[in-house]
């Protein structure tokens, strides 16, 4: 059984991956069908999610050999942030500490609990980054890339509207993009020119790094 | 096939950067997950030079095409959390949606502001 589940990821990942490069539409990101898939077959077959993972684990365990080949894109980043080094850093900066503290500011109003709180916190930060952030400080990493997602998702669909509002140039967008919505908001910064990807790319590792000291550095000092 | 056994060798090298990066957390005790020590790690050995670039880019290329299967495991996870769709779970949506939106406000507002006092 732990051989099928394994085998089940794998194939409905490579078939989700093709349908995506047909359509093209951030709805279809493999991750998310993938997991939709996964999911289902688990609820109608009734395995559970400990049987699952005696396979999948496999899969699980290239995770952090994953997360420090980030390395390799970051680095080959270095122009454009030695270019504008100080703006980049500054605006990041400040875009994590609200991406924290405005999660955990409405947390407290409205009464979540704090295994919660903790899992939504680092919701702006790049889905493997937010795993291992979120179970460091004690949040819920499966539930954390839900809300990762969700985070990436609002800037996707609604960036126009509120680029249309709220008039940010290249630059301003790019950075806005990646530090709130990571990956896929990068990917939508595609449709607003080169300028916007580059910094939103850069954005989106700065706010890795940055949010993955901050995170614990944050959860330590409210004592949460 | 010379590129195949580079891919294996390089991630292999990943691996092993993963594992240092795990053991200096349980030895410095810091709260940062050990894999993102060893992105730090690996991102100092390539920026200081010690490291030619050369000798992780095939493999973190595979790595890095293949990582949202990765997370896929941990993701099937939220099967064991239903409050996703309960009214907390619509809260934390909502949650989710605003802090999006107000991050993206106040980071682009400070670059755009950084980027005009600099004149660049």
């Amino acid at each position: 059984m732990a051989f099928i589940m394994l085998l089940l990821t794998i194939l409905t990942f490579l078939l989700m991956g093709k349908i995506y490069s047909e359509y093209r539409t951030p709805l279809l990101t493999p991750v998310l069908t993938t997991v939709a898939v996964v999911v289902a077959v688990l609820l109608i077959s009734g395995v559970s999610y400990k049987t699952y993972m005696e396979g999948a684990v496999w899969i699980d365990r290239l995770l952090g050999p994953a997360v420090v080949a980030l390395a390799y894109p970051m680095y080959r980043q270095r122009a454009v942030l030695k270019k504008h080094f100080l703006p980049i850093v500054v605006s990041v900066i400040i875009g994590v500490v609200t991406a924290f503290g405005s999660g955990y500011a409405m947390a407290k109003v409205l009464g979540l609990e704090r295994e919660l709180l903790l899992t939504i916190l680092p919701k702006s930060l790049t889905t493997p980054i937010a795993v291992p952030v979120a179970s460091e400080i004690g949040g819920i990493p499966s539930m954390a890339v839900a809300f990762t997602m969700i985070a990436g998702f609002t800037a996707i669909l609604t960036s126009p509207l509120f680029f249309r509002y709220i008039s940010f140039g290249d630059r301003g967008k790019g950075i806005a993009l990646g530090t709130a919505a990571h990956g896929l908001g990068t990917s939508k910064a595609v449709e607003y020119g080169e300028e916007t990807v580059s910094m939103s790319s850069v954005a989106m590792s700065l706010a890795a790094i940055i949010g993955s000291f901050f995170g614990p550095f944050f959860v330590w000092l409210l004592a949460i | 096939m010379r590129l195949g056994g580079k891919i294996v060798l390089q991630v292999a090298g990943l691996f092993v950067l993963y594992y240092i990066g795990s053991k200096l957390q349980e030895w410095s005790g810091l709260p940062v997950p050990g894999s993102i020590l060893g992105l730090l790690l690996l991102l100092t050995l390539l920026l200081t030079g010690v490291l030619p670039a050369g000798w992780v880019d095939h493999g973190a290329g595979f790595m890095l095409a293949y990582l949202p299967l990765f997370f896929v495991p941990v993701t099937v996870g939220i099967i064991e959390y239903p409050v996703l769709l309960s009214g907390t779970g619509i809260v934390m949506i909502i949650m989710t949606i605003t802090g999006t939106w107000l991050t993206m406000f106040v980071a682009g507002f400070t670059s755009e502001k950084l980027s005009k006092k600099g004149g660049a």
